[in-house]
């Protein structure tokens, strides 16, 4: 008992001191988390957009494979990565094994079905006089599929948001491709496995209430999201 | 839609000040795999930044278990390995995977357990005694049980008594040496430990176990520094892993090693093996 | 003559091997209000679609003021005939981002975009009304904010279908005269479509009815529902629910019955003729049409029926008179 009270004023000290190393960790988390977001979205959405609005052979099992692949182990994905990326394997000679750049390519894998399988729901909940609409108003196809995507603007926001809320929280990967070198990969997660190993409690709690508080305000920002959406 | 329009600008340039920048000082790398537990130790944190300023480069260590950081090695996943496995790091450079190995430094198992130390280890002569008194009794061991340096050690010492380790007292974590410490310290167990990780948590008042036996030779626990071959790998940074060997086998690095922890814990945790007594 | 606004020529849409519309001709001369009159299924829409480019026909050719619409940009075509659909889409934003759509799309500028805006508004009778967010618009600010914003587009034709079907009561007059004012101040020619006969009849200058997808002779008047109640050689009848009409041998599956208001004969008694319908009933309605009067007559179901002015005199009619209508079953058109 006594340690865990010991642990958290630790961990308020060193929030409260703005303490460089949990800051700067604390920063790096969101880089990564929030870069392969970014590029997560900007391949995800028009994916999933294309698949909901075109028809083609082998819908339905490609709609289905992306729900399956929203629920990736993390570790399964920084193996992947990491047999990619080692120089064993086909990447090898870009060196991107222990680097930063090899974190952001394990989450993009980890975004990308979540986002491209709510993006494909959103597409499908828009009000289908919406393209009608556009085309009488003389919209050329690129310019009905923006507004389309405007009409769903809330809920591809949310999805965007359990995106990045996915690999914020993630160590498997995180670890496996970065290496939790001190000061260049590691995050909060993976700090946080290194310091508990290490039984720092303090400096763990200190990064765990940051992550609380990250996560906190992604939902609240989600659930907000979700209900102008209704 | 004049307010909701701005809180969209204000998300954006948040969200691209986090975007991670690419224009990352392209400097150099130096990939350095070990164990978790001298990563822990905090040594190669002193170690390594003169070494950083003096050749401009940047040492990346990756913390792993041994098993795997002779693994990455054997991969060419890095430039070069820091372990505390004499017999696996052999076998490594048989295979022609490693060359240039070096002793670096050295440090020592303890046996930690209960104050009262109820099976008397406290008493015994050698390590393999102390180890057969804890099995008689069925006093509660915790193993690290994940085939790192610790765990190979534990290994040697049951074998030199003759014993199989096994029963409801000995309980295999399969975890790493701080959570072992823990644990043992929750369960008022024995276990064994290197004295670098006992010293960090005793001292930061993390575990309450004492040392209830220390200095038998077996104990001794040797590290090896080894570059990953070239011959093999011709991409990893071989100059560079050379010039690392170098430096912590120098004095100035051996007479930092020799000196890490005084400060912090009143003894050092490492004995500089490649020269005795640098100066 | 002018050239007309709109042709059609030799059109068929055909839907999942059913023929939906079969029209031979059809001209809509510029600046005219037209009204398409039909039940529901007879095709207005699909018509309308048709019409403003949206739906290719199956066959035939449309001719925009004298050029197959073909070989026209499709894009550029739609920004000038514009369709409002029956309970229009507005977007989820604000009501001037609505009506500033159209030009947005062609990239007009802000400054010119806001004048246009206000304008339309201004024209709909909803100054002010740009900031507004669309959900929670009346079913009246509703229709006309989406005629706002095809008006935005400076149409050269707007298409209208069931304009007031979702309006409330209290709106229906004020967008009426809107579309009246489009009309007359702006030249636009307007067609819509509507199963509401008085409306279309209030508001178009030129009436066709549509029934299963092929123009009847306008004006269809006495139109009548019913069905084919039994097939005797060749005697037909047709059942409304109030009156049996003898009609031609038909197809059983006939809907609807229109007997031209010309060919029935009023008369104080029974007329003796080999004409096999003949009703009693009372005139309920008279009206001066100038060089014809107009009776309508219930004989169970309400007939029209045009009458020379001569013959109204001399018969001495009235409302409540008692009379005999007479016509021919080959004067009923049965769809």
């Amino acid at each position: 008992m006594e340690y865990i009270l010991y642990g958290i004023l630790k961990a308020a000290e060193l929030i409260a001191t703005l303490d460089t190393e949990v800051f700067s960790i604390a920063l790096f988390s969101l880089q990564i988390s929030a870069t392969a977001t970014v590029c997560a979205s900007l391949a995800g959405i028009p994916l999933g957009f294309l698949i909901e609005t075109q028809d083609f052979w082998g819908r339905r099992g490609t709609i289905t494979l992306f729900n399956t692949l929203m629920a990736l182990p993390t570790v399964v994905v920084g193996l992947l990565v990491y047999s990619f990326t080692s120089r064993q394997g086909p990447l090898g000679p870009l060196q991107l094994l222990f680097t930063p750049k090899a974190m952001v390519l394990g989450q993009f894998i980890l975004a990308t079905p979540i986002i491209v399988a709510l993006t494909i729901s959103a597409t499908h909940a828009v009000d289908p006089r919406v393209k009608l609409t556009a085309m009488t108003l003389g919209a050329g196809r690129v310019y009905t599929a923006l507004t389309i995507l405007a009409e769903a603007r809330f809920a591809l926001m949310a999805a965007v948001i359990a995106g990045f809320g996915r690999v914020i929280a993630e160590v498997g990967c995180a670890i496996m491709v970065g290496g939790n070198i001190r000061g260049y990969t590691r995050t909060m997660t993976t700090a946080i496995a290194l310091e508990t190993a290490k039984g720092e409690f303090g400096f763990s709690l200190a990064l765990g209430f940051i992550l609380l508080a990250v996560a906190f305000l992604v939902n609240i920002f989600f659930h907000y999201l979700q209900s102008r959406r209704d | 839609m004049k307010g909701r329009g701005s809180w969209k600008v204000v998300l954006l340039v948040f969200a691209f000040t986090m975007v991670f920048p690419s224009a990352v000082l392209a400097q150099e790398r130096l990939k350095l795999s070990t164990t978790t537990s001298t990563e822990n130790s905090g040594l190669l944190y002193a170690l390594l930044p003169p070494f950083e300023k003096m050749f401009n480069l940047k040492v990346d260590v990756i913390p792993v278990g041994t098993g795997k950081a002779l693994k990455l090695a054997e991969n060419g996943d890095v430039d070069i390995t820091l372990v505390h496995a004499r017999s696996l790091e052999d076998k490594f450079v048989a295979a022609g995977y490693g060359v240039n190995r070096r002793d670096v430094m050295y440090n020592d198992f303890v046996l930690i357990g209960p104050q009262s130390d109820p099976v008397g280890t406290k008493s015994a002569k050698k390590a393999s005694e102390a180890f057969r008194l804890i099995a008689q009794n069925g006093a509660t061991f915790v193993s690290r049980g994940d085939k790192s340096g610790t765990h190979t050690k534990e290994l040697a010492i049951w074998k030199q008594a003759g014993l199989k380790p096994a029963g409801k007292w000995y309980l295999e974590a399969g975890k790493g040496m701080g959570e072992v410490l823990t644990m043992a310290d929750e369960k008022r167990a024995y276990t064994l430990t290197d004295r670098g990780t006992y010293l960090a948590f005793a001292g930061g008042k993390k575990i309450s176990l004492p040392v209830l036996f220390e200095g038998d030779p077996i104990l001794f626990n040797p590290y090896g520094i080894i570059a990953v071959n070239p011959a093999k790998y011709p991409h990893v940074n071989y100059v560079k892993a050379i010039a690392l060997i170098g430096w912590v086998t120098s004095q100035e690095g051996q007479k930092i090693i020799k000196g890490f922890g005084r400060d912090k814990f009143g003894q050092p945790l490492f004995r500089p093996m490649a020269i005795e007594d640098p100066r | 003559m002018d050239t007309p606004q709109l042709e059609i020529q030799a059109l068929t849409k055909i839907y999942d091997g059913k023929q939906v519309l079969d029209i031979p001709h059809l001209v809509i001369n510029k600046g005219t209000i037209y009204g398409v009159i039909g039940p529901n299924g007879a095709g207005k829409t699909t018509l309308l679609s048709i019409l403003a480019i949206l739906v290719p026909p199956t066959s035939g050719n449309i001719l925009f003021d004298g050029v197959d619409v073909t070989e026209l940009d499709q894009h550029a075509l739609r920004r000038q005939i514009t369709l409002i659909l029956q309970n229009p889409l507005l977007f989820t934003t604000t009501v001037e981002k609505n009506i500033a759509y159209g030009l947005r799309v062609r990239g007009i500028g802000k400054q010119e975009r806001t004048a246009r805006v206000k304008e339309c508004l201004r024209f709909v009778g909803l100054e002010g009304f740009e900031k507004r967010k669309t959900i929670g618009l009346s079913g009246g600010e509703l229709q006309r904010v989406a005629i706002a914003r095809a008006l935005a587009l400076n149409p050269t034709v707007l298409l209208l279908d069931e304009p007031t079907a979702n309006v409330d009561r209290a709106s229906v007059d004020l967008v009426e005269q809107i579309l009246r004012d489009l009309n007359n101040s702006l030249g636009i020619t307007i067609i819509i479509a509507s199963h509401d006969m008085n409306q279309v009849y209030r508001l178009s200058d030129e009436v066709v009815h549509l029934i299963d997808g092929r123009l009847t002779r306008a004006p269809a008047a006495n139109l009548l529902r019913g069905r084919v109640v039994s097939q005797n050689g060749d005697l037909f009848l047709f059942d409304t629910g109030k009156l049996r009409v003898a009609v031609l041998p038909v197809k059983p599956e006939a809907t609807h019955v229109s007997i031209p208001p010309e060919d029935i004969i009023v008369s104080h008694n029974p007329i003796a003729t080999s004409a096999r319908n003949s009703f009693a009933g009372k005139i309920s309605q008279v009206s001066d049409e100038g060089e014809s009067v107009r009776l309508v007559v219930d004989v169970g179901e309400k007939l029209q029926v045009t009458i020379t002015k001569r013959s109204f005199a001399e018969m001495e009619l009235n409302v409540a008179s008692p009379v005999y209508v007479t016509f021919k079953s080959s004067s009923v058109e049965v769809f």
